[in-house]
């Protein structure tokens, strides 16, 4: 009888992983899920533009309430945007619109209708040391995979909304 | 030193061998010995082996040099635009700041998208400067349709991607996967 030594069957093992892994790789991404903080705000150029209300939209996102609207971790996060935009784009005021935090498994889809009817969807498709890989839909404006790490914030410009214009900033947070 | 623990050293110095970490005494007594043992040649075959399947499963994971194919495009693009900018104004580019002026080139990466319509997506090419996510940044891939984007990586904390062109026409929705 015929003995392997542990390091031919390890070998044979991690030859064995190797082989499987474009199989694996076909089933599909297996990620998350990860929290995926969205975040969008207006930018005006004229500072007398009127406030507008901010609205809550169905998908898979959950808008929080009014009151945490006005807490102190959206001021934080405003303020944060406001100081990563200003200086590189012009413009006289930011203000919040509204926020959702969605949490994503791999390959969900998180869904936010835009205050100007458009929807922005976010899939998560990868998570690894590098960050979360995300594609990122913003309807009739733009598409793009992003891979950021956890805390980045990619922050979209990209809708015309009402005297200003949108943005939104997402962030995953893992 | 009973057969397994004779095994259990062999394997060990195998293994260091194979990584070049054996001194330059051990290693020339383990080559002595390999000499004289075919079993334990086989094991630094598969070893040898294992490390080249395993370089070639990482080469075949890294990501494409994108950057090239860019170029390219955006000198086609430049060859074929007339000087027609002025004569269309674009709205969102009167939110651009004077950042966008000062030496913020090495910082910039700026995506040209307008005439990419028939081109389809135009890749980005790394930013420069080491952007965070690593050589290729944050931003893999964009597809602006037919608006021109800005895209703003410069390795600190956020990437700022800018369209600079409203959409003109409606079309039909996004897409759930890429």
């Amino acid at each position: 009888m015929t003995r392997s030594s542990p390091v031919r069957v390890t070998a044979r093992l991690l030859l064995g992983l190797l082989a499987a892994t474009p199989a694996a790789a076909q089933e599909g991404p297996r990620a998350g899920p990860i929290n995926v903080d969205v975040i969008v705000t207006r930018v005006t150029q004229r500072s007398e533009a009127p406030e507008r209300a901010t609205r809550e939209v169905p998908g898979l996102a959950s808008p929080l309430d009014a009151s945490e609207r006005r807490g102190r971790e959206i001021d934080k996060r405003v303020r944060a945007i406001d100081a990563k935009l200003r200086g590189r784009m012009r413009y006289d005021r930011m203000e919040f619109v509204e926020r959702h935090r969605m949490v994503l498994a791999g390959d969900e889809v998180g869904t936010v209708r835009l205050p100007n009817g458009h929807r922005f969807r976010a899939q998560l498709l990868d998570v690894d040391a590098r960050g979360a890989l995300l594609a990122v839909d913003v309807e009739n404006s733009v598409k793009m995979d992003v891979r950021a790490p956890s805390g980045h914030p990619v922050i979209i410009g990209a809708e015309a909304y009402e005297d200003g214009y949108l943005v939104i900033s997402v962030e995953p947070r893992f | 030193m009973s057969a397994d623990e004779s095994m259990v050293r062999d394997q060990e110095l195998l293994q260091r061998y194979h990584d070049g970490e054996l001194g330059w005494l051990a290693r020339r007594r383990f080559e002595r010995r390999l000499a004289r043992s075919p079993g334990l040649e086989r094991e630094l075959r598969a070893l040898v082996r294992l490390r080249e399947e395993a370089r070639r499963a990482d080469a075949a994971a890294a990501a494409p040099d994108l950057w090239s194919g860019v170029a390219a495009g955006l000198r086609r693009i430049d060859a074929g635009r007339p000087e027609a900018s002025a004569d269309h104004p674009l709205p969102f580019r009167a939110l651009l700041g004077p950042a966008l002026g000062l030496g913020a080139a090495a910082a910039l990466v700026v995506a040209v998208a307008v005439g990419l319509r028939d081109t389809g997506p135009a890749p980005l090419p790394p930013a420069p400067g080491g952007a965070v996510g690593g050589s290729l940044g944050v931003v893999r891939w964009i597809d602006p349709g037919p608006n021109s984007v800005l895209v703003l990586e410069d390795g600190s904390d956020a990437t700022i991607i800018w369209v600079l062109e409203g959409r003109q026409a409606s079309r039909g929705g996004g897409r759930d996967a890429v």
